[in-house]
C-alpha cells in the first residue's frame, strides 16, 4: 500500500520496486501511479512501463485512452511522454483514433505524431486540416511543419486561401519549417491582412528568394513596429542568399537610395530594440543605407559585445563623413564607445584628432588605453612615440602590446628616436622590456643590434628576437637562425622554424631537414610547412621516412608537403590517409587530393559518405561538387536523402541549389 | 592585435569543432546563441598562439601537449566568474540553522567534509568556513572545505585569499572585522579561515580527480549547472552522488534542479530553503 503512501519518496520507491514483477500483474498500478501528484513518481511510472517495451495493443490502448483524462494533467501527460517514446510501434494504434469523436483526444494524437516524426502518417494529417475542430486543425498544420515532408505542401497553401487567420499563421510556421520553395503568389495576399503581416515576412525570410525582394523593401515601410523588423530581418536573410553581384544590384542599390529620407529615420529609430537578431538586420540595413543619422544610435548599439562587429562594419560603409558627430561624443560617452571611436579614426585614417587620442592614452579604462594606442600608429603623430613608450609599462597587458605595435608603426618615419627607445630597453633588466626591444629593433630592421638578444638569457626575449631576425637582411642571419633550431625551449626553436621559412631560399633547406626530427610535433609542422614552401624537391625523401610515425598535425602538414614536392605522382600516401582513424587526417586529405583532380573520388565515395565524423562528409561533399558539378547531382540527393547532421544537410541542400 | 588586421571570424564548421571540443572535455555547451561569444573571445587566443585561424587554434586544441591548460585558459574568457561572499543568505541559513546542527547529531566520527564545485575566486569556501567558525561548537572536529574550480586563473585567486570591494556587497562589517585583514590591494582572508579551506584546480568531468576528493558531507554547487546541457548535468549530479555520503545533502542554486535530471535525490523542505538529499536507499538514478 506503500503506492497510496503520503510520502512522495515511498510512493516512488513502491513504483521503482514494482519493476520486479510480470508488467501484466503491476499495469493497473503504473496506470495509476502516471497520474501521481508528484512528478518524480509520475516519472519512474513512466519508466517502468516502457521497460516492458514490446507493448500488445490493449496496454497501448490504454494509454490512448488516458489521453482522454481530462481531469487529471499528469497523468494525460505521462500517457503523451510514453507513447511518443515508444514511437513507431505505437504509430498504428494511434492513427486508429483520428476519428474519435473526442476532439481533444485527436489533438493529442495529432501532437504524438508530430513529435514522433512519422511521415507514414502524412495523408491522415492531411485530412485532419478539415476537422470540424479548430484545435485539432492547427495542430494538423503544425504538426505536418513538424514532419517537414514536402508533400503535405500543395494541401497546406490550400489552407491559405480560406478564411481563418489563426490557422494561416500556423500553416505559414509550418511553411517556413518544411522549408521548400513557395510560390510567391500564393504569400503575397497574406500581407493585406495585418494580423498575418509578420508571420508572412518570417515565411518569406525562410522561403524567399529574388522575387520576394520588392515586397520586403516594400515592407521596411510598415507602420507596425513587428511588422516593419521582420521585413528586414526577411530582407537580409534573403540577401544572403543570393550571388554577390545580385546582392549589390538589387539589396544594396535599393537601400542607399533611402538614404536621408523618412523610410532610413524609421529603421534607424528601430535600432533601440532589444531583440540582437532584429538588430542585427537593422545594423546591417542602415549600414548599407549610409545615413550620418545612424552614427550615435549604431555606437550605442556597439556596448552590445554580441552586436560591435556587426556595427563596426556597418560604420565602415556609411564612412568617415559621420566621425564629426562621433568625435564630438567622445568625452562624454562610455568607455567601450569611446575605444569604438578611437579604432574609427584609425581606420578611416581621419588626421586633427590625435589630441584626443594622447588624451585617450590616459584613460582610466584599458580598453579605450589600448585602442588609442593602436589608432596613434597610423596617422603616427609627433610625440607620439614617447607617449606610447610610458605605456610600454602599463598595468594591463592587452595595453602594453598595444603600445608596442603603435610604437613599431614609427618605425618608417621615426627611425632615430625608435632606436634610442629600443637602446635604453636592451639593457634593461627586466625580460619584458628586452623582448619589447627585440620587437622595436626587428620593426627597424637593425640585424647587428637583434643579434645579441638570440643569445639573452630569457627564452621570450629569445624568441621575439629569433621571431624579429627572419625578415631582417643579415649575412649571419641564417646561421643564427639554424642555431635557434637547437635551443632548450621549445618556442624559441619554433619561432626559429618559422622563420627559416619565411626567409626561404636554398640555405634554409638543410636546418628545415634537420628540424623534421625536433621533439616538439608545432616545430616539425614549421618545419614542413617550410619546406613546402621552399619546393625543393630534394627534401622529398626526408618527407616521406616522416609520414609512418607522424600524427595529428604533423601528418597533415606532412601530406601537404609531400604533395606540394612531389605532385601528382606522390599522391599515394595521401590517398590512403583517406582511412586514417582521425578525421582531422581524413579531411585534410580529401582538401589535398581536390587539388589534383577527382580520380581518387569512386574509390572512396560509398565510404568517405558514410564516415561517422559530419566533417569528413561535408568537407567530402563539397569536394565532388567542385570536382564533377552537375555530374555530383544525382550522389549528392541521395546523401541528402540519408544525412542526419543538420550542418551537412544545408551544406548538401546549397549545393544542390547551386548546381541545379 | 586583432583590431587593425584582416578580421577573422568563426565559421559554423570551426564552432561548431571547438564548441563539441570543449562539450566533451568538460561538459559546458554553447548553442548557436552563443556563436559570437566564442568567435570574440577566441580570436586572442588564436593571436596570442600566433595561429593562422580558427581551424588551427582547433587543431591546438584538440592535439597540443598542453591543451589542458588551454582549455582551463579560455574557460575564464567563455564564462561568468563573478561571485560575492555571503551570496543567497536564505540558503547559508538553512545550512547554518538546519543541515549543519542535523550532521554534528548524525556524525560520530566528528568530522565534516564539505565541497564547493565550482567555487570560482573561492568566495564561497571562505564564506562556509567563516559561518561554521561563527557556529562554534566544533573542539573536537575535523572540518574540510574544499573548494575547486575548472579556471587556473580563479583558482589563483582563490589561493591567494585576497579580495577587493565587489566581493564584499553582502558582507556584514562584523565578518569583515573578524576574517579579513586590509592589505595592499585589497582584503586578506585571515589564516584562521583558510586553515580550513584547501583550494583545487579540477574538472567536474575528470572522474579520476573527483575520486581523489573523498566522500563529502555537504555539496555547495551554485550557478554552475546552468552552463551543462541536460547531459553533462546528469553526468555531474551523478559525480556529485556518487561523492557524498548517505544522508549528504547537494545545495544548488536558486535558479537550478535536479528536474529532469535524476531521481536519487529527496527533495528537502527545510525552514529557510528547500535542498536535495542523498537518500540512504538504493533506488533512483538517472532519468534516461
Amino acid at each position: 500500500m506503500k503506492l497510496s503512501s503520503r510520502d512522495e519518496e515511498e510512493r516512488r520507491l513502491a513504483v521503482l520496486a514494482l519493476r520486479d514483477h510480470p508488467f501484466a500483474s503491476t499495469m493497473q498500478l503504473l496506470f495509476k501511479a502516471m497520474g501521481d501528484e508528484s512528478w518524480r513518481v509520475r516519472k519512474e511510472a513512466v519508466t517502468a512501463v516502457l521497460q516492458a517495451q514490446p507493448l500488445e495493443a490493449p496496454v497501448l490502448e490504454a494509454l490512448i485512452a488516458a489521453l482522454r483524462a481530462s481531469e487529471n494533467a499528469g497523468l494525460r501527460n505521462s500517457a503523451v511522454e510514453a507513447l511518443e517514446l515508444i514511437g513507431a510501434a505505437a504509430v498504428q494504434q494511434l492513427c486508429a483514433h483520428l476519428n474519435d469523436p473526442d476532439p481533444d483526444l485527436r489533438k493529442f494524437v495529432i501532437d504524438i505524431l508530430g513529435n514522433i516524426g512519422c511521415e507514414k502518417c502524412l495523408p491522415l494529417l492531411v485530412r485532419a486540416l478539415d476537422d470540424d475542430d479548430m484545435n485539432v486543425r492547427v495542430a494538423a498544420a503544425e504538426n505536418l511543419g513538424k514532419i517537414g515532408d514536402a508533400g503535405a505542401l500543395p494541401h497546406l497553401l490550400t489552407v491559405l486561401e480560406g478564411g481563418e487567420i489563426w490557422l494561416k499563421f500556423t500553416v505559414l510556421d509550418a511553411l517556413a519549417l518544411i522549408g521548400a520553395p513557395v510560390p510567391l503568389v500564393s504569400l503575397a495576399p497574406l500581407l493585406q491582412e495585418s494580423l498575418l503581416r509578420r508571420a508572412t515576412y518570417d515565411c518569406l525570410a525562410a522561403l524567399g528568394d529574388v522575387q520576394a525582394l520588392p515586397i520586403l523593401l516594400q515592407g521596411l515601410q510598415e507602420k507596425a513596429k513587428n511588422a516593419r523588423e521582420a521585413a528586414a530581418m526577411a530582407l537580409m536573410r534573403v540577401r544572403e542568399r543570393l550571388p554577390a553581384e545580385k546582392q549589390t544590384s538589387l539589396v544594396d542599390l535599393r537601400l542607399q537610395e533611402m538614404s536621408g529620407g523618412p523610410i532610413a529615420k524609421k529603421l534607424i529609430d528601430s535600432l533601440h530594440s532589444e531583440d540582437p537578431v532584429v538588430l542585427s538586420a537593422l545594423v546591417r540595413i542602415v549600414g548599407t543605407i549610409g545615413d550620418t543619422r545612424a552614427a550615435l544610435p549604431l555606437l550605442h548599439v556597439c556596448r552590445s559585445e554580441r552586436l560591435r562587429d556587426v556595427c563596426i562594419d556597418a560604420f565602415r560603409r556609411i564612412g568617415p563623413k559621420l566621425l564629426p558627430e562621433l568625435v564630438d561624443h567622445f568625452p562624454a560617452t562610455v568607455p567601450i564607445e569611446r575605444a569604438v571611436i578611437a579604432q574609427l579614426l584609425a581606420e578611416f585614417g581621419d588626421t586633427g584628432h590625435e589630441k584626443l587620442l594622447l588624451d585617450g592614452l590616459l584613460d582610466d579604462s584599458a580598453q579605450v588605453r589600448r585602442s588609442c594606442a593602436l589608432a596613434l600608429g597610423r596617422p603616427k603623430s609627433q610625440g607620439a612615440v614617447t607617449r606610447l613608450a610610458e605605456l610600454l609599462d602599463d598595468d594591463e597587458p592587452q595595453v602594453r602590446e598595444a603600445a608596442l605595435e603603435g610604437l613599431r608603426a614609427f618605425a618608417a618615419t621615426e627611425p632615430a628616436t625608435l632606436s634610442t627607445l629600443a637602446s635604453a630597453l636592451t639593457r634593461a633588466q627586466l625580460p619584458a622590456k628586452r623582448r619589447n626591444a627585440a620587437l622595436i629593433l626587428g620593426a627597424l630592421a637593425d640585424g647587428e643590434r637583434l643579434s645579441p638578444l638570440v643569445k639573452d638569457e630569457d627564452a621570450t626575449v629569445r624568441q621575439a628576437a629569433v621571431s624579429s631576425l627572419g625578415r631582417v637582411e643579415l649575412p649571419q642571419a641564417l646561421s643564427h637562425l639554424a642555431l635557434a633550431l637547437s635551443d632548450e625551449e621549445p618556442e624559441v626553436r619554433l619561432a626559429a622554424a618559422h622563420a627559416l621559412s619565411d626567409r626561404g631560399g636554398p640555405d634554409a633547406l638543410a636546418p628545415l631537414l634537420l628540424a623534421l626530427n625536433d621533439s616538439d610535433p608545432w616545430v616539425q609542422t614549421a618545419a614542413l610547412r617550410g619546406l613546402a614552401l621552399l619546393g625543393d624537391s630534394g627534401a622529398l625523401p626526408g618527407v616521406i621516412a616522416l609520414l609512418d610515425q607522424a600524427c595529428g598535425p604533423v601528418l597533415i602538414a606532412a601530406l601537404s608537403t609531400v604533395a606540394a614536392l612531389g605532385g601528382a605522382n606522390a599522391l599515394a600516401p595521401v590517398e590512403k590517409a583517406l582511412s586514417h582513424s582521425d578525421e582531422e587526417v581524413v579531411e585534410a586529405a580529401i582538401e589535398i587530393l581536390s587539388g589534383f583532380g577527382c580520380g581518387w573520388i569512386d574509390g572512396h565515395s560509398a565510404t568517405l559518405l558514410a564516415h561517422p565524423h559530419w566533417v569528413v562528409r561535408r568537407s567530402f561533399v563539397r569536394a565532388l561538387a567542385k570536382l564533377r558539378g552537375a555530374e555530383s547531382m544525382a550522389i549528392l540527393d541521395r546523401a541528402l536523402a540519408s544525412e542526419s547532421d543538420q550542418l551537412v544537410r544545408s551544406e548538401i541542400a546549397a549545393l544542390l541549389g547551386r548546381l541545379r | 592585435m586583432p583590431f587593425f588586421e584582416p578580421e577573422l571570424h568563426l565559421t559554423e564548421e570551426e564552432f561548431r569543432l571547438i564548441r563539441d571540443l570543449i562539450y566533451h572535455h568538460c561538459g559546458l555547451f554553447f548553442d548557436e546563441d552563443s556563436k559570437y561569444l566564442l568567435d570574440r573571445r577566441l580570436l586572442q587566443r588564436v593571436t596570442l598562439h600566433n595561429l593562422s585561424g580558427f581551424r588551427e587554434y582547433y587543431q591546438f586544441l584538440k592535439y597540443d601537449r598542453k591543451k589542458e591548460q588551454e582549455i582551463s585558459d579560455i574557460m575564464d574568457l567563455l564564462t561568468t566568474n563573478e561571485t560575492y561572499f555571503f551570496r543567497e543568505a536564505f540558503q547559508l541559513r538553512a545550512f547554518t540553522d538546519e543541515i549543519v546542527p542535523e550532521l554534528m547529531k548524525l556524525k560520530r566520527d566528528r568530522t565534516l567534509r564539505i565541497w564547493s564545485a565550482g567555487c570560482s575566486t573561492g568566495e564561497e569556501p571562505y564564506t562556509i568556513a567563516m559561518l561554521l567558525l561563527e557556529m562554534g561548537g566544533f573542539d573536537g572536529w575535523r572540518i574540510d572545505i574544499v573548494g575547486s574550480d575548472i579556471s587556473h586563473r580563479v583558482v589563483q585567486h582563490a589561493r591567494k585569499g585576497v579580495y577587493g570591494k565587489a566581493s564584499f556587497r553582502a558582507t556584514e562589517e562584523r565578518y569583515l572585522k573578524r576574517f579579513f585583514t586590509e592589505t595592499e590591494g585589497g582584503y586578506r582572508v585571515n589564516d584562521e579561515v583558510r586553515e580550513l579551506v584547501t583550494v583545487s584546480q579540477m574538472n567536474l568531468f575528470d572522474q579520476n580527480r573527483l575520486a581523489l576528493l573523498g566522500k563529502m558531507d555537504v555539496i555547495f554547487c551554485r550557478n554552475v549547472i546552468i552552463y551543462f546541457d541536460e547531459a553533462s548535468k546528469k553526468k555531474v549530479i551523478e559525480a556529485f552522488y556518487n561523492t557524498l555520503r548517505g544522508g549528504g545533502y547537494l545545495l544548488l542554486g536558486h535558479s537550478e534542479s535536479l528536474m529532469n535530471i535524476t531521481t536519487s535525490f529527496a527533495l528537502k523542505h527545510l525552514k529557510n530553503d528547500m535542498v536535495y538529499q542523498k537518500t540512504n536507499s538504493t533506488g533512483g538514478g538517472v532519468v534516461t
